[in-house]
Parts: C-alpha cells; sequence; structure tokens
C-alpha cells in the first residue's frame, strides 16, 4: 500500500485498487463448484 | 542466531494449527454444521489475536519484554498439552457415511487437488482476501488519518472491526450450514465488503466510520471459514489439510506483498 500511496500521493488510490482486487476475488470465486448441497 | 532458531520454531508450529481448522470440522461435524465448526475455529484465531494486540503493550510494559514472551509460551504449552490430551484426530464413528470411502491421500491425489482449477481460483480468491485484511490492519491509522481521525480513534474502529469479523464468523457460516450452499456466500461476502471498503475513500464522521468498518469486519472476514470449508469440500476430507495449506501458503505470500510494498 505504501507503494501505490507513494505513486498516486494518497492512501485513498490504495484502498481504491483494494476494492477493485476484492471485485476480482468475487469474481474468481463465482467460478468455483459449488460444494455445499453435493459431494465432491 | 538463537531469535532465528526459535522464530523458526514458531513459524514451523502455525501451519499444524492454522491448516488443522478445516480438516477437523470435517473430520468431527457433519456437513450441515461443518462450516460453523470451521467459523468457530477462525473465530478463535481472530480472538487471540485481538487479545495479544491488546495485552502485550500492558504486559511489556508491566514486566518487561522476555517474561512477556514467557507468559505467551506457557500459554502456548499449555494449549499443546491440553489439546494433546483430549484432543483426538478423528471420531469413532464418520459424521458422514461417505467420508469413511474418501480418497486416501497419496502424492498423485495430492498433484491432482492442488493443479484443479477450483483450488486455483480459490488460492487465488485467498491471495487477495488475506492481502486485503492484512493492508487493512496495517495500515489503518494512516488511511483515517485525512479524515482527522487520531490513533486511538482509529484503534476503535480497528477493534469495531475485528468484532464485526467474530460476530460475522458465527452468523455467516451458521446461515451457510442452514442453506447448504457456499458460493453465494462467499461471492455476496466479497460484493458487499468491496462496497464497504469505500467508506475508507470518501470519508465520514468517527460514528459512519464505525459503522462501515463493523459492516466490513462482519462480511469480509467470515470469507476465511466459508473458502476453507469450500477447499475442504472440494478435495475431500482425506485431503483437507494440505488443501488448507496451499490456501495458507499463498495467504503468506500475499501477507509479506501488503505489509511491505
Amino acid at each position: 500500500m505504501e507503494s501505490v500511496k507513494t505513486t498516486f500521493g494518497s492512501f485513498q488510490y490504495s484502498i481504491i485498487v483494494l476494492v477493485v482486487l476484492d471485485l476480482v476475488a468475487a469474481l474468481l470465486c463465482s467460478q468455483i463448484t459449488e460444494t455445499g448441497k453435493h459431494h465432491p | 542466531m538463537m531469535l532465528l532458531l526459535f522464530q523458526a520454531g514458531v513459524a514451523i508450529g502455525q501451519p499444524f494449527v492454522m491448516n488443522s481448522v478445516s480438516k477437523l470440522a470435517v473430520t468431527w461435524f457433519p456437513r450441515k454444521e461443518s462450516v460453523l465448526a470451521t467459523g468457530l475455529g477462525s473465530l478463535a484465531l481472530f480472538l487471540g489475536m485481538m487479545l495479544s494486540l491488546s495485552v502485550t503493550p500492558f504486559l511489556t510494559l508491566s514486566f518487561g519484554f522476555e517474561p512477556m514472551l514467557m507468559v505467551y509460551a506457557a500459554i502456548a504449552v499449555i494449549g499443546a498439552v491440553f489439546f494433546l490430551i483430549v484432543g483426538r484426530s478423528k471420531p469413532k464413528i464418520a459424521p458422514e457415511p461417505d467420508d469413511e470411502a474418501s480418497e486416501a491421500f497419496s502424492s498423485k491425489a495430492f498433484r491432482r487437488g492442488i493443479r484443479s482449477k477450483d483450488i486455483m481460483l480459490l488460492s487465488a480468491a485467498f491471495f487477495i482476501g488475506v492481502g486485503l485484511f492484512t493492508a487493512l490492519a496495517t495500515w489503518l491509522e494512516k488511511v483515517l488519518e485525512p479524515f482527522g481521525i487520531s490513533i486511538t480513534d482509529a484503534g476503535i474502529i480497528g477493534g469495531v472491526f475485528i468484532v464485526g469479523g467474530i460476530i460475522g464468523s458465527i452468523v455467516i457460516p451458521a446461515l451457510s450450514d442452514k442453506t447448504g450452499r457456499r458460493k453465494p456466500f462467499l461471492v455476496g461476502e466479497l460484493l458487499i465488503s468491496a462496497a464497504a471498503l469505500m467508506i475508507f475513500v470518501t470519508g465520514g464522521s468517527f460514528m459512519f466510520l464505525l459503522a462501515g468498518a463493523l459492516v466490513l469486519g462482519f462480511f469480509l472476514m467470515p470469507s476465511l471459514p466459508i473458502g476453507l470449508q469450500v477447499s475442504a469440500e472440494l478435495v475431500g476430507s482425506s485431503m483437507a489439510g494440505t488443501a488448507a495449506s496451499v490456501l495458507c501458503g499463498y495467504s503468506l505470500r500475499s501477507d509479506l506483498w501488503s505489509s511491505s510494498s
């Protein structure tokens, strides 16, 4: 985060990077097989 | 040299604790209770983290650095001895009938497990999720500074974030068990936590940030037990610990990246 802050001059830009990464994680998880009901 | 040796000892021990949570949950509990069991195990990790963060300064100032470490070493030894006495690796009767027929661990099964698309996707999501948590925990004071939040108030907001996570680690896994669904909870948690993260961009009053941190912790932190449970269910109970170790391996790299970069 420090490096993003140095680049953009604010930690708030780092948070925007984290928000985007969080959305990427949600997208990755949406591609995973549902395991709850059935057995592997 | 001694410091390196004993730090290595602690580091070697950590994966055995971290990776056993989901393994124990799928071994001991039926499928309809396993996420809650994993959630309670993860909750203990968060509680321990919160307690040690608040108690360590007091212990260090009151007794000194070495006695503080001795107190934690004694607690760890007591915990380990207690677990050795009362802990059992598996129940006499498997909670799920097909667990008896679960694929036995082998290097071939291990390679197939860690190369599966689902485990790779989950590992990438863990890399991001744990990095996000570590980045917030490390830089929260600096992030809140532009909004005129003092170090003390930032500490309170950080504490509320953890409390939200503790509550979420009970409520959301229980809901996942009740509905028998994993993916909608995992995706939903990450989407809501992304929205809640925006409070650190927009800023606001102390109360607003406090409420936002509670919501963020509530939805972000339960993704750990649900993710661990999904990994265990993907590979089967015999390799649940191995799958958790793969995810935790990615988490560790993410920790290093987010706290240092």
